[in-house]
């Protein structure tokens, strides 16, 4: 009986000094009050897997430019100035995942506005949630094109390119290189397929004589590549087209090595930027064409060297095409909230059509266009070259190539929609 | 379709099936003489992979650290496992099955975590041992060196197994464990001991696996769940237990991939589990498995 008496006493203590240190806070909060409250952001993002190191880059540079602000005591809305709060949820790469994440982030956490998502899959199916439920998604990577073309709507806006401008964009580089002959290895998914759609569809308007010899479709996240390669170089392409990413670019172009492949016929990789070549090091292949938004050293203005100094001093490592990614959501979400002068989603909407900001990365500035709230996101082609000055590989004869125009044009992505809703 | 072109998809095909034996050995070896499904089997594999690429890197990326990394790492993560045997899985055995498949599943996500706060984020490769960067020539075409290596190591560990199960006293005592385990305690063998040493086996096999991939290809914390779901399919497709049909196994899958990538590209993601299909309708007990029989 004695314990119990104890245990009482203990335990009301125990709640006694709860009530205390939580009416402290109150009295806290009563003296903060007169701060506004924070916007909350929900950023859903695919942290796990082989795709961690570039979602992690596409949050840091946000972070990085969200800082900025926050440092300044927040973005200026019309009750005035409001800090920024980040909610982060890992969807695993799963779609099921993401729409949970979605639902937990906007319905539970009252979150003001979605961010996010890298994979394609995982894009479309929370677009979809979240034009149900009229909610703001703005979109930092994932590139299906789909998702501002047939499957696009009011509520999604992505300040990165996409695959249709993807593909266009090397096709805009290649129908000038005399190789008609080409191949194709791409994983097998919604990017992969994307990808390959978008550049045949451009060469077969842009290319007289172009024809696809092979396409490969390895699975995402293979552990042997042999069979591939030695089925790509069978058909014997004069040229290959690959959007493969990650350990997969990795894995292919170890492998592809040990059977001469890149002495035997020119190989474009679609985004072998920086966390392609960083990985790598010593172990990547020169004379490979690589494009990517974000070539290190390039381009060498002050702003360019700004944001490289801030993002090291900040993550400990250089930034790159994910991280500029990122930086660039960031910069568009607050110049639409600073137009607009609210984070409520219909105004805010209305102030980012349209909406141009001043970036890093090759373009000066981006537009937003109103008809499918797609950015003029340009590309970059250079080819792959042992560096003397750092542990990886860069990029020698840059080309920029603008995004305007390789977007599809208006009237037919209004068409496009049109037919699908029937 | 020239000579070249079916011989070097035949050899690439084989060296796929090599990687996909390795990792399913040691989940059969582990099936059949523990009587468990473990689900951790992947992310051996992945850790091994990982180990071997620390290895590399610390000793510089020399030919002579490779062979030592060989020697080192798979040893490293088996000891690992050995001690987790001991500490967490002796004590289910005598359990309902479910509760052993519940811990090697937790095992694996574990794992999956441990990389990750090890190694980090980033995915890495480990670098290539200079000896092999170099192709060789079979019938005038070049064929990466290493991919030789692999092959010859795939089959060098069939043996290695084969003669450990069927020739020496250890593999013995295994069999008779696995086959009667009262008994063969009651001959006052230590049968914990003889379980804990053939799940280090078995996981040194995987981590052998993991580290010879290493050098070629990237590696993520998630390449184990991959990996594992390879190992259970080749190993249903092989007879639970049965090595020599893990090797025949491992050969389909990767020759029925490798030519049928050549005529049906489309379908490249699918070959595996046609093959699956296949057997499960055929011969659902595998192509070595014995039939179940009601008692």
């Amino acid at each position: 009986m004695k314990s119990k008496m104890v245990k009482a006493v203990l335990f009301s203590g125990v709640i006694i000094v709860a009530l205390m240190l939580s009416s402290l806070s109150d009295v806290s909060y009563a003296q903060a009050k007169k701060a506004l409250p924070p916007i909350k952001i929900g950023i859903v993002q695919s942290l796990s897997g082989m795709v961690s190191d570039y979602a992690l880059e596409d949050l840091e540079g946000f972070r990085v430019k969200i800082a900025e602000v926050n440092d300044k005591g927040g973005v200026m809305t019309k009750e005035g100035r409001r800090k920024i709060d980040l909610l982060v949820r890992d969807d695993m790469l799963k779609p099921d995942v993401a729409v949970k994440n979605a639902k937990e982030l906007v319905l539970e956490q009252k979150c003001d506005f979605l961010v996010g998502v890298i994979s394609s899959g995982v894009l479309l199916a929370v677009s979809e949630w979240c034009k149900e439920n009229k909610v703001l998604l703005w979109g930092w990577d994932a590139r299906t094109h789909h998702a501002t073309q047939a499957r696009g709507h009011r509520y999604f806006f992505r300040s990165s390119g996409d695959t249709w401008m993807n593909g266009h964009a090397a096709a805009s580089f290649w129908k000038d290189q005399p190789f008609t002959k080409w191949g194709f290895i791409n994983q097998d998914y919604s990017y992969g397929r994307s990808q390959f759609e978008s550049f045949t569809i451009a060469m077969k308007k842009m290319k007289p004589g172009f024809t696809i010899v092979t396409e490969q479709w390895p699975k995402l996240g293979s552990t042997d590549f042999t069979p591939f390669i030695t089925a790509l170089m069978a058909a014997n392409p004069e040229a290959v087209y690959t959007s493969l990413w990650g350990t997969d670019a990795m894995t292919f172009i170890k492998q592809a090595k040990g059977y001469g492949l890149f002495e035997k016929m020119k190989v474009c990789g679609l985004f072998w930027g920086m966390p392609l070549l960083r990985p790598m090091g010593q172990e990547m292949v020169e004379g490979a064409y690589c494009m990517t938004e974000y070539p290190f050293i390039y381009p060498g203005t002050p702003e360019n060297k700004a944001f490289m100094d801030t993002y090291k001093n900040r993550t400990g490592q250089f930034p790159s095409d994910y991280s500029v990614l990122g930086y660039n959501a960031a910069t568009f979400v607050l110049a639409g909230i600073e137009k607009a002068g609210t984070v409520k989603t219909e105004p805010l909407i209305d102030a980012l059509e349209g909406i141009s900001v001043k970036t890093i990365a090759p373009a000066k500035t981006i537009t937003i266009r109103k008809c499918d709230h797609q950015a003029d996101y340009g590309i970059v082609i250079g080819k792959s070259k042992k560096s003397p000055d750092w542990p990886w590989f860069i990029l020698e004869d840059i080309q920029v190539i603008p995004g305007g125009p390789t977007m599809r044009a208006c009237d037919e992505i209004t068409a496009e929609r049109a037919a699908a809703k029937k | 379709m020239t000579g070249w072109v079916l011989m070097s998809q035949f050899l690439s095909g084989l060296t796929t099936a090599m990687i996909y034996f390795l990792i399913a050995a040691g989940l059969t070896l582990i099936l059949g003489v523990l009587k468990i499904m473990n689900f951790a089997q992947g992310g051996i594999y992945m850790l091994g992979a990982y180990t071997c690429y620390t290895f590399i890197k610390a000793f510089g990326g020399t030919n002579s650290g490779f062979w030592l990394t060989l020697i080192i790492a798979p040893i490293a993560v088996a000891a690992f496992f050995c001690i987790l045997e001991a500490l967490l899985m002796r004590r289910f055995y005598e359990k309902v099955a479910l509760y052993m498949l519940l811990l090697t599943y937790g095992i694996l996500i574990a794992t999956y975590d441990m990389a990750r706060m090890i190694w980090g984020w980033i995915i890495k490769t480990a670098p290539m041992p200079p000896m092999f960067q170099r192709p060789v020539a079979i019938f005038g075409h070049p064929f990466p060196l290493y991919n030789v290596f692999l092959i010859f190591m795939g089959f060098f560990m069939f043996f290695l197994i084969w003669i450990v199960i069927r020739k020496t006293a250890w593999g013995k005592t295994m069999r008779a464990a696995a086959d009667d385990r009262e008994m063969t305690a009651a001959l006052g063998i230590n049968v914990p001991l003889v379980f804990t040493s053939v799940f280090g086996f078995g996981a040194w096999i995987a981590a052998m696996g993991g580290a010879l991939v290493a050098p070629m290809a990237g590696m993520a914390a998630d390449m184990g769940i991959d990996a594992g779901i390879i190992a259970f399919i080749v190993v249903v497709i092989a007879g639970l237990g049965s090595l020599p049909g893990a090797l025949l196994a491992a050969l389909i899958c990767g020759e029925v991939q490798a030519f049928g990538i050549l005529v049906l590209p489309e379908l490249a993601i699918a070959f595996m589990y046609l093959v699956l299909i296949v057997v499960l309708i055929v011969r659902p007990w595998g192509l070595f498995g014995k039939p179940i029989t009601i008692k």
